[in-house]
């Protein structure tokens, strides 16, 4: 009788590295990260602005984001995304769960569900353009702006994170085709 | 290849095609542009808009009432407002109403042009939608490893899956027959990753729940799992899948794979628009979890090769159960359920180890012949135990009652989804179309789509033949249908009719094999 196999390992097919395309557009799948997805009762919704997670407020206004690491993301009027490249799920979900006492509220590791693409350069907001509905000029969606929305036909949760940096996280069994997507969508830019 | 896609892929990239776009002259409009049509002299027979039928005499019609300004005589007439957007019938109208008016063209005007005035070409309205781009693709976490046991791909509710693992010289049936009976014999591995999962958790959550199934919800215990059915507001059943129960507060909803997203939709739907008192939360987490089916008697044999804190063995975990644990050092929910069957278990683990815990199950079970098995044959083993498979044996007009599922929906006393519409004298009838099993010694006869007649009726359909196959299990053909009051003529023979081809089959029970059930709760 063999040993028992004791361990899986994390493996990924996506395309690693990025791509650039460039000096004014390059785009890259990121490593894993920890995404959480935290919805909040009527009840609790309304007092969002006193709670307090991990020591850090949460943005009250939709479709907005805030913070280093976490990320906290309001997508949707019940719904908030939390993302880290620091730390892991399960230490999170205790963050949650401690900041959140007894509001009501659900939080879901959602981390192996999403991939994150970043997209870079000067071009970033044109390439985007070609697959997204969304006015993506600084005056309509700035800096501090995320939005659930759809891009190549796919939905995405978009986040600027700089005037020429934005984040997209995509279900995962999706990424390669949104990757894909953004090659084809680049040539002529 | 679709025909819509063979035209996009034929229309080539959408900036060669804007290099080839026509351009259009946008002269301004002279009193020159020509004069009204007038064929002959009855004005109800001189076609103005020949899209919308609009004549002479309906825009006499429309002036004699007021309507002068072209704008509304546009609307009173519909005259312009057809899919060529007036390409072929303003100026006819325009000309018209200056000669009625005694003004110029250029004084009555024109209306506001919308798309498609100005031609549009089919790779325009494509974009980049062409190609390998026509739709988005999803892959398996796994993709690259069935890949590499050769699957062939089946492209279904946008995921590409293995139907089969052919080996050299196998047709799909002969895969598809060789694979099922693996199952039975030995165990078989079935990528199950993109079956639709659903958090649902809350204080209300039971009661919620409770409220989308026609079977009891509420009651079930934890760790326990429960197969149910759900349904519109017609009664007519829209899904069905498990409901299992993580924690009094904490259930994990199943979905078929392609009503995913739909169901979650309608979840949360009636969540936020008809029961906002409800404190519960809805959670998709399809692609959270990769899901790997292990059927087969030998199934405990495979996953006792991995470390696990999981106890499995049929005391411990009997069927229709869900234990959460670690298994291969990994976050873990493993079922005890079965599409096939036979003893089944589902285990899921984090995406990000699908690839390996797929690769590991293969090799580990390799020497006693473990078995990838793909779409086709999960079909197959779930038509010889009878099984639903919601859209092939149901369509928009089945209930509970048609499948067989009539009592379990009359005895909740609990309110449900459609428990009203379940009332109405239509949905009572007692010759409503049933499921139904049929053999015949006809091989080639049941065919899905086969149209059925009962003994006596020489035309329309008393029903058709909604799934079936060789089952490699009885040596024989086994067929579902939906027959004109089915479950009262188990025994009769009846006519079955495929283009030219006609032939008995007699009405059977739907389960073909095991009715008791002995194989999947060994």
């Amino acid at each position: 009788m063999p040993e028992p196999i004791a361990t899986l390992v994390e493996k990924s097919s996506l395309p690693a590295g990025g791509r650039v395309i460039s000096d004014t557009l390059r785009f890259s799948i990121l490593p894993l990260r920890t995404v959480l997805r935290l919805q909040l009762g009527v009840r609790s919704q309304k007092s969002v602005a006193a709670l307090r997670i991990a020591g850090r407020s949460l943005p009250v206004a939709m479709n907005s984001w805030m913070g280093d690491d976490p990320v906290f993301m309001r997508i949707a009027p019940d719904t908030w995304l939390l993302e880290s490249a620091l730390h892991e799920a399960a230490d999170l979900v205790q963050a949650v769960r401690s900041g959140c006492g007894r509001r009501s509220f659900a939080v879901t590791d959602v981390s192996d569900a999403f991939v994150t693409i970043a997209v870079e350069g000067a071009l970033a907001t044109a390439l985007l353009a070609r697959g997204c509905g969304l006015d993506l000029s600084p005056g309509a969606f700035g800096n501090a702006a995320c939005a659930r929305t759809r891009l190549a036909q796919l939905p995405v949760v978009l986040r600027r994170v700089t005037s020429e940096r934005f984040e997209c996280l995509v279900d995962r069994s999706a990424a390669q085709w949104l990757y894909e997507w953004m090659e084809d969508a680049a040539e002529g830019l | 290849m679709s025909a819509v896609r063979q035209a996009l892929a034929h229309a080539g990239k959408p900036d060669e095609l804007l290099v080839a776009r026509p351009t259009v002259q946008e002269a301004p409009l002279s009193a020159e542009v020509g004069v009204p049509p007038r064929a002959n002299g009855r004005s109800d027979r001189q076609w103005l808009d020949y899209q919308h039928d609009v004549t002479l005499a309906d825009v006499e019609i429309a002036r004699q009432e007021g309507y002068e300004h072209i704008e509304h005589l546009k609307r009173y007439t519909t005259c312009g407002m057809a899919v060529d957007q007036g390409k072929t019938s303003n100026l006819n109208a325009l000309l018209t109403v200056a000669e009625m008016s005694s003004k110029s063209a250029t004084e009555v005007g024109t209306t506001t042009f919308r798309p498609p005035f100005t031609p549009v070409t089919l790779g325009a309205v494509a974009g980049r939608q062409t190609g390998a781009r026509y739709a988005p693709q999803r892959l398996l976490p796994a993709h690259a490893e069935h890949e590499a046991l050769g699957a062939q791909w089946w492209e279904a509710g946008g995921w590409m899956r293995p139907a089969c693992y052919p080996k050299k010289g196998e047709t799909v049936q002969q895969a598809a027959q060789r694979e099922a009976s693996a199952v039975r014999s030995g165990v078989g591995l079935f990528d199950a990753s993109p079956l639709g999962k659903i958090e649902v958790t809350g204080p209300d959550a039971a009661k919620f729940l409770d409220r989308f199934y026609v079977n009891s919800i509420a009651k079930l215990e934890e760790g326990r799992v429960r197969y149910g059915l759900m349904l519109n507001e017609n009664g007519v059943i829209i899904d069905d899948g498990t409901v299992a129960r993580l924690g009094r507060d904490h259930f994990l909803v199943t979905t078929t794979s392609g009503g995913a997203a739909r169901i979650a939709a309608w979840l949360e739907e009636w969540r936020q628009c008809e029961w906002p008192d409800l404190e519960v939360f809805v959670t998709p987490v399809t692609t959270q979890w990769a899901t790997y089916a292990i059927a087969g008697p030998r199934a405990r044999q495979l996953l006792a090769r991995f470390r696990t804190d999981i106890a499995f063995d049929w005391r411990s975990m009997p069927h229709m159960s869900l234990r959460q644990g670690r298994f291969a050092g990994a976050t873990a929910r493993l079922y005890r359920v079965s599409f096939s069957g036979e003893l089944g278990y589902e285990i899921n683990v984090p995406a990000r180890y699908g690839a390996t815990l797929w690769t590991e199950l293969v090799k580990t079970g390799a020497d006693f012949g473990v078995t990838p098995y793909g779409l086709e044959a999960v079909l197959l083993l779930r038509l010889e135990k009878g099984y639903l498979h919601v859209g092939a044996d149901t369509d928009g007009t089945t209930t509970p009652a048609d499948v067989g599922w009539g009592e379990i929906a009359a005895k909740k006393k609990a309110d449900f989804i459609g428990k009203r519409s379940l009332a109405r004298p239509d949905n009572q009838r007692a010759n409503r179309l049933q499921l139904v099993g049929l053999a015949s010694s006809d091989a080639h006869l049941l065919v899905p789509g086969a149209h059925l007649r009962l003994p006596g009726t020489a035309e329309g359909s008393d029903g058709w033949v909604t799934s079936a196959a060789h089952s490699p299990a009885l040596g024989r053909m086994v067929a579902l249908a939906m027959l004109r009051g089915g479950r009262e003529r188990l025994g009769q023979t009846i006519f079955a009719h495929d283009l030219e081809r006609k032939g008995e089959a007699t009405v059977v029970s739907p389960a073909f094999l095991d009715p008791e059930g002995k194989r999947l709760h060994a």
